[in-house]
């Protein structure tokens, strides 16, 4: 998203089609007291744009076939001028929008944005966080290495019916990667429109600030151009900089296991591990030990997150001025790292505890602690008006 | 900045007029500058990847060995989706073609401008009927040539002689001569 | 190692991104250690050519390098007419003529490099074991190169109480301590322009750098182009500091 870094010419500012960049994103007013997490929106935004071009220029290439698919991304890497390029910006553009994207959450969870007349853009936060959690995982199959063959027999159990309906059949046949391909595609167009239903919604709703207080007043919100661009923008580049990081010495971080073909594969590898923003989930299902139960759990997680802005019975949004819940949000963040860590280890006894101790916890949070802690923890006396945390400070000295 | 100029002056601020203005102008033209140039870093591989891969290049260039055609025999080979016939004229054939006069022709062309020099018994054409586009006969043995002891298009009976030039129509022009050149003296190197 | 470091995440992170440096036994054996795995390492081009030359010798008459073509090989640093000639010593079939049967006819530069041997030869021959393609070996071993160097140097003897497969040959870096492959690498079998004969040593050193090229030979231009944009956004990164904190100044 190249937003304006210098004010434009006078020229560009008054013609009519520049109106919506203007009322959006020069003169749209935001709350004083943002920030660094608020710079995650554009992250998110920035990391789909990576993906969405890098994938479309993939598509060129790609051939959805059961040996075809593995081979065809090994000719992009090899024999298409820049593919290697282009194919490890996708696939570390996965890391680095996952990254943005759980930051996004933890920022929701931690400074209560779902209040305040936002339950509509949560919903569809959580909405667009399930489905590219579906394109990742179509991507990952897309590849068709060993491993993508492994997790797609997995879901396919996970899913009874409809995985036979997901695999055209028994087993991998040639119907099978065309629909996966069409799967990835949907639910990645999918998910940008939900992303940008989800933009519209917020505009209208409000941005959020951290206090977890309406910014309602003329005094509380400031334009976003020039007091949040150039913020907006360092953020970017910091991003960008993790990104090169990454590409550069790390480009197969998500995970993708892709040294041998996914066909024909009667051995599985050792460790079909799914990309890291997965492994949580692979936790959960870790955890319920059935393929039935591990699907039930992850539509419960959702449903679950979903469901916060009922969850919470607080009359304060922002963990700032609730100290009781802002310990088990944190706790909440270290429990899902767990058990994405135990997902990782090797199946042994150990790792089995550590899921479903953790998968308990993720649970209990949502179910128990939410209510409870947001109905009758303590909590600390919130500001009038937003920024206004150091005056509180001062008064209670 | 008419807009936001209006509503800092609600505000009560004024960042326009405050000190340290003439140093962020000139470090948001170099950050302009900085941002265009990256960006034209960027789109620079998104471009190049549009363009041929190395197996779309390598169709590009054909060799055939011609070594194995007897005179007065020909082959077909593939050539950027096209076929692309090859064959060797007798010293009869050659001295046939090389007696036409140019008036008699439909489109024009030299008996040289149709061969390679150093190679002049070997004719290289792209085997399209200019017409509509059929595939003329004449390169099997089994094929008829025509009345010029060339090709014969078997959709309209357009007839071309031994070295491609069209004698009789609805065809208006010569079968074209592709890009070809004598690698060795047993080895056309076509495109 | 890798796969705590993935579930660590942000914690992790930093580490992740530096192989850890094998010190000890770098000073060990210092063919086990490969320069280009650095920060800013490369791949060396005389490395690889010898690496290639290796496995022509020793391993060509087994393996394939299904994803590599003939043309690919001048990333080593060949020119034209090298790999052509490379590409016309080798046979590949192709199907020509009428009756549509591939024939085995001299590659080009646009053919891929495979194995002579189809499966079920192989298997014959070998006991039922199939070469492997060796086009991403090298990727897919977390070990990577350093697992190929040990693997081709790690054939000893059996020890005595060790139950051995039929046709299998003991090596302390296979898994199992046991694998199919006969001791590939024949000391003296590549000899350089100057005469020097390589020993087994140097030769798993080379090939295994060849094949870390041929699973991943994009490797040098990732790092510099990396590098390039790296710096860029450093530059890029003060700039907009610098202005975000004139702007910061000035808020209401």
């Amino acid at each position: 998203m190249a937003m304006q870094p210098i004010s434009a010419p006078e020229r560009i500012e008054t013609a009519p089609s520049a109106g919506f960049m203007q009322r959006q994103f020069l003169d749209y007013r935001v709350p004083v007291n943002l920030n660094a997490f608020w710079s995650f929106g554009l992250l998110v935004a920035f990391s789909l744009a990576v993906l969405t071009v890098t994938g479309i220029w993939l598509s060129l290439y790609y051939v959805p076939g059961p040996r075809q698919a593995f081979d065809s991304i090994q000719y992009i890497l090899r024999n298409v001028p820049f593919g290697w390029l282009i194919r490890d910006l996708h696939l570390d553009g996965t890391t680095m929008l996952f990254g943005a994207v759980y930051i996004e959450l933890f920022r929701g969870i931690y400074y209560g944005t779902y209040r305040n007349g936002r339950s509509a853009v949560w919903l569809l936060e959580v909405l667009r966080f399930f489905l590219l959690l579906c394109t990742g995982f179509f991507g990952f199959v897309m590849v068709f290495g060993a491993a993508s063959y492994a997790s797609l027999m997995i879901m396919a159990a996970h899913l009874g019916a409809l995985g036979r309906i997901l695999l055209a059949g028994y087993g991998v046949n040639p119907a099978t990667m065309p629909r996966i391909e069409t799967l990835h595609l949907l639910a990645g167009l999918l998910a940008l429109g939900v992303a940008a239903v989800g933009f519209a919604a917020s505009r209208a709703a409000g941005t959020a600030n951290p206090d977890g207080i309406p910014a309602v007043g003329e005094a509380d919100r400031i334009p976003l151009h020039p007091y949040y661009t150039m913020r907006a923008l360092f953020a970017l580049v910091v991003f960008m900089f993790i990104f090169a990081i990454i590409f550069t010495f790390q480009p197969n971080f998500a995970g993708l296991h892709e040294a041998a073909p996914g066909t024909p594969a009667l051995a599985l590898p050792i460790d079909p591990l799914p990309p890291w923003y997965m492994l949580g989930f692979h936790g959960l299902a870790r955890a319920a030990g059935s393929f039935g139960f591990g699907t039930f759990l992850t539509i419960l997680a959702f449903l679950l997150l979903a469901a916060l802005p009922w969850l919470d019975r607080g009359t304060v949004a922002s963990c700032r001025y609730r100290p009781s819940y802002r310990g088990f949000v944190w706790v909440l963040a270290l429990d899902w790292i767990l058990l994405s860590f135990g997902a990782a280890l090797p199946p042994t006894h150990i790792a089995t505890i550590i899921c479903e101790a953790a998968t308990i916890y993720f649970f209990l949070h949502f179910i128990i602690i939410t209510p409870l802690v947001t109905g009758f923890g303590r909590t600390r006396p919130v500001p009038p008006r937003p920024g206004m945390r150091r005056f509180i400070r001062t008064e209670q000295v | 900045m008419a807009l936001n100029a209006g509503i800092e002056r609600e505000s009560g601020a004024a960042p326009e007029a405050a000190h340290g203005e003439p140093r962020r102008d000139f470090l948001k033209i170099l950050i302009g500058s900085t941002m265009a140039v990256g960006a034209a870093a960027v789109a620079w591989p998104f471009l190049d990847y549009l363009g041929s891969d190395a197996d779309a290049r390598a169709q590009g260039v054909v060799d055939v060995d011609v070594s194995p055609i007897a005179a007065n025999s020909g082959i077909t080979v593939r050539w950027r989706g096209k076929p692309v016939f090859v064959r060797r004229l007798t010293p009869k054939q050659l001295a046939a073609v090389q007696a036409t006069p140019m008036k008699d022709l439909i489109d024009p062309a030299s008996f040289a401008s149709r061969v390679s020099p150093g190679g002049e018994s070997w004719v290289v054409l792209v085997g399209l009927c200019p017409h509509r586009g059929c595939i003329p006969l004449g390169n099997k043995p089994s094929d008829p040539r025509g009345p010029y002891d060339g090709w014969l298009c078997p959709c309209h009976g357009a007839a071309f002689d031994a070295v491609g030039r069209v004698r009789r129509g609805p065809a208006e022009r010569n079968l074209p001569v592709p890009p070809y050149r004598f690698a060795s003296p047993t080895m056309i190197r076509i495109g | 190692m890798r796969r705590l470091l993935v579930a660590a995440l942000a914690a992790g992170f930093a580490a992740a991104l530096v192989a850890p440096a094998h010190a000890d036994q770098k000073r060990r054996d210092p063919l086990s250690h490969f320069q280009f795995q650095g920060l800013f390492g490369s791949y060396d081009k005389a490395t690889l050519q010898k690496g290639f030359v290796v496995y022509q010798t020793d391993c060509a008459s087994c393996h394939g390098l299904r994803l590599v073509h003939y043309r690919d090989l001048r990333g080593l640093g060949l020119n034209a007419q090298d790999v052509a000639g490379l590409a016309a010593g080798a046979k590949v079939p192709k199907a020509m003529g009428g009756n549509g049967k591939p024939k085995l006819i001299a590659a080009t530069p646009d053919d891929r490099i495979l194995s002579p041997l189809t499966p079920a030869q192989a298997a014959k021959r070998f006991n039922g074991a199939v070469p492997r393609d060796l086009s991403l070996a090298e990727a897919a071993h977390p070990g990577g190169a350093r697992y190929i160097y040990s693997l081709l140097t790690g054939y000893r003897p059996a020890p005595d109480n060790m139950l051995m497969l039929p046709h299998h040959h003991f090596n302390t870096a296979a898994s199992g301590m046991q694998t199919a492959m006969a001791p590939p690498l024949k000391a003296g079998s590549v000899t350089l322009a100057n005469g020097k004969k390589l020993g087994t040593r140097e030769m798993a050193h080379d090939v295994a750098e060849f094949l870390a090229w041929t699973a991943d030979p994009s490797h040098d231009n990732r790092k510099s182009t990396g590098y390039g944009a790296m710096f860029f956004l450093l530059f890029l990164g003060i700039l907009v500091y610098a202005a975000r904190f004139t702007t910061r100044r000035e808020r209401p």
